[in-house]
């Protein structure tokens, strides 16, 4: 019952609030907050109660959530982040602003993750994993009077949808490959074909959602969408969905491999992406990849209780350096780092709560991520040495963006700002807690000499572009690749989508004048032909002159359309033939009547003859 | 009781012909009750559907034309009855939106009232001649609905559609009579046929055959290539007859291939499967893309039918495709298929008719001439975004549940073609996204200054119809439970 | 009388209608040659029913349905001729050539 409430409060109170509209903007604080609240409570109890619940939905194919040891802590994540969220909306948006629709998307997509992660089998997995995409393509174009707001909407909702058809394929599979009811359980048990095809396909769709490479250029336009939608999407949700399906699924053999190195890789360059950003919130985006690569590289080596540690840690210190980004944006205007120089001096309480979670981001001992990143790198040293130097350099690069906007945001005089409302602060001393604090729980097991190897790389990073950038920010916007996030967007946009389109307008003019023009013809030829057969009827008669000018009218279009296919030549040669059988059976129609007569008795001798003949045999 | 659903439509119509001197209001309430009615009649109707034996409820078979064994046979079971419900409920609903039609009001509602009738009687009819007889009354009164009351090029378009489908259902008429010609006793009724099942071992006899009623069907579904009849149809129709154009009558084709082909044909259709699995994929892609391309809000409309009315196509023919063993999987493709059908009705409906409300206040369907509408009409917009979600297949909508039963169903019997069939529901996830950002966000623009929100007749007819979608979308089993023995029914026939 | 009787008349009948349909220019002239050759029909559909099947009312029905198809075509033809005539002074098959496709 607590688990059917958990799902069921936040997406029922959403859409209530969507529905309302308007009417609902003053209220709609007190409803999502009270919400986020109950959702917390009911999430906790679950993560202890460890329900499991079921109903029937399509044929041998249940609707099935359950709360297990990997789902108690994302209930338990998912529900804290999106609290201290709607705390935080709560001050971000005004009574005049629609705040009835921000807060219903927020809880219809909170409800969506819990789904997600709650579910055991495939269905509701896809169901809550579109819906989460869709609530996100709203979000992120929520000021959608901009139509660039709404165009990063667009281009996220499609590049999750992309690769979400990974878990069409992945469904199908399974069903074929014997598993009827679609659990995930059921993944490694299936024949071995149909195996490798469902594991390819929810891979590819947890990568898209993650945005690990190649994908990962969605998540720099999700950056449009208001700060609040920013934190929540990529911290515990949305881009966390896909590290935990991987976590969930623990791909091995040739999965694994692949899974792990796009991890790895993914963590590096995008960490060197994060690097060179002018924006703190592309920054932070960025980091993000980077951050759940270090996750699917956990999923790829195995290292399943590391990376969800990765996951826990990172969704406290990202929600956190989020709601920051975005107090500043309130505060100040601006989320250009050269314009933020200082900023942490202003107001104190974001300024420490961001300066615990740029640490904690960097690595740096004994902070959270330090020590969940290390057991997510000892999982890789137990698979193979280049995936943990890999992930080592990534931890480096890790620190040293983090370092930077520690350093930016650190030095200079601070600027001036309006004040800030206790609700965008309250929740951050929270949550900077949680950045610090969360990773102990993962120290168990850690091997020492790692440990301090990883905790000086980060100091390192920290280190070396803290000195960098002191003075001025040599960083900014270096390497057009690396600013561009590797120009993925524009290889997608010019290589996939303007394909597309280009091939859906040239199918487009192909329907407009090869079919339906040939089709028009053939219905211009058909007239001609009923009019050739009946004519002693005189208004069939004029149709069929009616249609022979038809035919012309038509040859002579089709002679200004261009020859571009033997098709349209085959067509011509077609009502050509037609019109010369019209001109022949027009030839005996001379209006005279004893002409007819004498054709008439012509014929009736022929088949009287035909009958004789015939008759005698 | 099922004759009375049938045909009380028509009894209402006739009523409305002889009766003189009504005020068009009176026109307007009498249509809307007479739907209601039926509406309420065909809900009776599923509530009391326990089918007997044979698989069908509520059945009559009286003698019509013994001299060639056609009896007017008619039943309800799993597969038409969700179509029966959805018919009559699409028909209140365009009763309901045409409450502000101006033009012959009377003749437009006895119009309508006969077409319900022909839809509903197609549905249930269990014997060719009478499934063909109102198949083909469905054209004829399609057309006088088109040329009647349509826009600018309506003659034209009405002609093209007539002269199109009639082509269509001489070949289903000459398949028919194939099919009476191979069984002994000749017979025309459906059932009978599907016990026979005549032309089992006869290979180019049952190939010809298939031939004809394939290609009456796939005309009247619409497939690629035989489409392009519907565009200028669809662009040229008033609203309330794209919606039961696309809503209903798109189904007949469909419905076709379940009623009769796959239960009178199983081994022929399983020989060809194949060929239905291709050009169901290519109506997916081609009408996805051509889509895609369009600037004209309803004809975009009209092509995501091709590519919705794909996927059941696709789904019919796998079933066909999927070896015995995955019973579970044929199952669920026309499982899906079914579901399909009715959720294409209920969406595509919806998207119609808003259609509708969108020439009536801007009198273009040009997507560039308007921009920002949300501002002024934030309810149209929102049900506007809400179908077009739906359409592209997002959960918790019937599309979702009908399309993950067809994509699930079909993978295991033609991988390669579904996993391309995937793609149609990204590139209608492209298409609808531009369409909301063209029309409704971005800066305010629209070709007659003021635009207004939904009034509330627009609102009475076109809510229930996305609240139905949501329904099954999140709820399906009272409506999976009463088509999924029909569905067995026809997996258990094509697999034997 | 015999049957060849009967039947050698209808032929005279027919051939004379025919001679007369296919040369004459009149319009009134061409129907009077139809109206022969039907008549022609008639004769020998009751020849025929008389001497071989008298018993039975099969070939009264046919004479009776002949007798009324050429009733209602004179009355067309009339008709037409009439309204033709009326119309552009014309009584001549050579100036009425609208059926020429």
């Amino acid at each position: 019952m607590e688990l059917w409430s958990l799902v069921a409060a936040p997406l029922l109170v959403g859409t209530l609030l969507l529905v309302a509209g308007r009417r609902a903007n003053r209220i709609a604080p007190f409803l999502g907050i009270g919400c986020g609240v109950v959702v917390a409570a009911l999430a906790v109890a679950s993560a202890i109660g460890r329900p499991s619940v079921n109903a029937p939905m399509l044929t041998g194919i249940p609707v099935s959530l359950a709360v297990d040891e990997l789902s108690a802590v994302m209930v338990v994540t998912v529900a804290g982040v999106l609290l201290a969220v709607l705390i935080y909306s709560a001050g971000e948006f005004g009574a005049d602003e629609p705040r009835a629709r921000f807060f219903g998307l927020m809880l219809v997509f909170a409800g969506a993750m819990l789904v997600t992660v709650t579910a055991t089998n495939l269905l509701v997995l896809l169901m809550a994993w579109e819906v989460m995409g869709a609530t996100s393509y709203a979000l992120i174009g929520f000021w959608w009077r901009d139509e660039h707001r709404v165009n990063s909407g667009n281009i996220a909702f499609l590049t999750t949808r992309t690769a979400d058809l990974g878990l069409y394929l992945a469904a199908g599979a399974m069903l074929a490959g014997g598993a009827g009811g679609l659990a995930l359980a059921d993944l490694a048990q299936l024949l071995p074909g149909w195996r490798d095809a469902a594991t390819a396909g929810i891979v590819v769709a947890a990568l898209g959602k993650s945005a690990q490479l190649p994908f990962s250029f969605w998540l720099s336009r999700a950056m449009d969408g208001p700060s609040p939608v920013s934190a929540l999407l990529h911290s515990a949700t949305m881009v966390a969905a896909g590290a935990y399906l991987l976590l969930r699924i623990q791909p091995t053999g040739w999965a694994g491999v692949v899974v792990a190195w796009v991890g790895a890789l993914t963590a590096l360059l995008l960490g060197a992406v994060a690097l060179v950003q002018r924006d703190l919130k592309q920054v932070l985006a960025a980091s993000t990849c980077s951050q759940v690569g270090f996750m699917v590289l956990a999923a790829g080596t195995g290292g399943t209780t590391a990376g969800t540690g990765q996951l826990v840690a990172h969704a406290a210190t990202k929600s956190l350096l989020f709601l920051c980004a975005g107090a500043w944006l309130a505060a100040l205007g601006t989320k250009d780092l050269a314009r933020l120089r200082g900023a942490a001096r202003g107001d104190r309480v974001v300024g420490m709560s961001f300066a615990v979670g740029a640490l904690a981001l960097a690595g740096m001992p004994p902070l959270s991520i330090w020590i969940t990143k290390d057991a997510v790198l000892s999982a890789a040293l137990h698979e193979s040495v280049p995936l943990y130097l890999t992930g080592l350099a990534a931890a480096l690069v890790s620190a040293g963006y983090a370092g930077r906007v520690l350093m930016l945001t650190w030095s200079g005089a601070a600027p001036d700002g309006k004040t800030l409302s206790w609700q965008h602060k309250a929740p951050l001393p929270f949550l900077a807690a949680g950045a610090a604090l969360l990773g102990f729980e993962w120290l168990s097991g850690a091997v020492w000499w790692e440990l301090v190897l990883s905790g000086s790389v980060a100091v390192a990073g920290i280190a070396v572009t803290t000195a960098v950038v002191r003075r001025q920010d040599a960083l900014a916007g270096r390497g057009r690749v690396l600013n561009r996030w590797l120009g993925l967007e524009f290889v997608a946009q010019r290589w996939v989508a303007r394909p597309v389109f280009g091939l859906a307008r040239l199918l487009a003019r192909f329907d407009d004048r090869m079919i339906a023009g040939r089709v028009d013809r053939g219905a211009a030829a058909a007239v001609g032909l009923s009019g050739v057969l009946a004519r002693f009827d005189d208004r069939v008669v004029d149709g069929g002159v009616r249609a022979t000018a038809a035919i012309g009218s038509t040859v002579a279009r089709m002679s200004e359309v261009r020859v571009e296919f033997s098709l349209e030549r085959l067509v011509r040669a077609v009502t050509d033939g037609v019109r010369r059988l019209g001109r022949l059976a027009r030839r005996p129609q001379t209006g005279q009547l004893h002409h007819y007569y004498a054709q008439a008795v012509v014929i009736l001798v022929v088949l009287t003859a035909l009958l004789i003949v015939t008759g005698l045999r | 009781m099922l004759s009375m659903v049938v045909f009380l439509p028509l009894a209402v119509a006739a009523v409305l012909v002889l009766l003189p001197r009504l005020s068009d209001s009176a026109v307007r309430w009498i249509w809307i009750a007479a739907c209601a009615a039926d509406l309420i009649l065909v809900v009776v109707l599923w509530l009391g559907y326990a089918p007997s034996e044979s698989g069908f409820s509520h059945e009559v078979n009286r003698r019509w034309i013994p001299s060639v064994s056609s009896g007017y046979h008619i039943g309800v079971d799993g597969m038409s009855l969700p179509l029966v419900a959805l018919t009559s409920g699409l028909f209140l609903a365009c009763a309901i939106y045409s409450a502000r039609e101006t033009r012959r009001v009377r003749a437009f509602a006895a119009l309508f009232l006969f077409l319900e009738t022909v839809c509903l009687g197609l549905f249930v009819s269990l014997d060719l001649i009478l499934f063909f007889v109102f198949f083909d009354l469905s054209i004829v009164g399609m057309y006088f609905v088109i040329a009647g009351w349509g826009h600018r090029d309506a003659a034209r378009a009405a002609l093209k559609f007539f002269l199109y489908t009639f082509l269509g259902s001489l070949a289903l008429l000459l398949g028919f009579i194939g099919l009476y010609l191979a069984a002994t006793p000749h017979t025309f009724d459906i059932v009978e046929l599907s016990r026979q099942n005549p032309l089992a071992g006869k290979g180019l006899a049952g190939a010809l055959i298939l031939l004809a009623l394939g290609v009456g069907l796939a005309i009247k579904t619409p497939t690629v290539p035989f489409h392009t009849w519907l565009p200028p149809a669809h662009t040229e129709a008033p609203a309330a007859g794209s919606a039961i154009l696309a809503g209903v009558l798109l189904k007949m084709g469909t419905y076709g291939f379940v009623r009769i082909v796959m239960p009178t044909l199983p081994d022929t259709w399983r020989r060809y499967a194949l060929v239905f699995v291709v050009v169901g994929v290519i109506s997916v892609i081609y009408g996805a893309l051509v889509a895609l391309a369009q600037r004209d809000f309803k004809r975009m409309i009209a092509y995501t039918s091709v590519n919705h009315m794909g996927y059941v196509i696709l789904a019919v023919g796998a079933a066909g495709l999927v070896a015995s063993s995955a019973e579970q999987a044929r199952h669920l493709a026309i499982t899906g298929a079914v579901t399909q059908m009715v959720s294409h009705g209920l969406i595509t409906g919806a998207l119609f008719l808003l259609a509708g409300a969108l020439y009536d206040r801007g009198g273009t369907y040009e997507m560039d001439s308007y921009s920002g509408l949300a501002a002024q009409a934030p309810r149209f917009a929102g049900l506007t975004a809400i179908a077009a979600f739906a359409s592209l297949g997002l959960p918790g909508f019937s599309g979702f549940i009908a399309e993950f039963q067809i994509f699930t169903g079909s993978l295991g019997g033609a991988p390669v073609s579904t996993a391309v069939a995937f793609l149609g529901i990204l590139i209608t996830a492209a298409l609808f996204l531009r369409a909301l950002q063209q029309m409704f966000l971005g800066e305010h623009r629209s070709p007659n200054g003021a635009f207004r929100d939904v009034t509330a007749p627009e609102a009475a007819s076109i809510v229930p119809l996305l609240v139905l979608a949501v329904l099954i979308g999140l709820f399906p089993r009272f409506l999976l439970d009463v088509i999924e023995p029909a569905a067995r029914a026809v997996s258990a026939v094509v697999g034997r | 009388m015999t049957l060849q009787a009967f039947l050698l008349l209808a032929s005279a009948l027919f051939s004379v209608g025919l001679y007369g349909a296919l040369s004459q220019q009149s319009i009134v002239m061409i129907m009077m040659g139809l109206e022969l050759m039907v008549n022609a029909v008639i004769v020998s559909a009751a020849a025929f029913w008389f001497y071989t099947s008298a018993d039975r009312p099969d070939g009264q029905v046919v004479v009776l349905l002949a007798i009324t198809a050429m009733a209602v075509e004179m009355a067309m033809g009339f008709a037409v001729t009439t309204a033709i005539f009326r119309a552009r002074d014309v009584d001549m098959t050579d100036m009425a050539a609208d059926l020429e496709g």
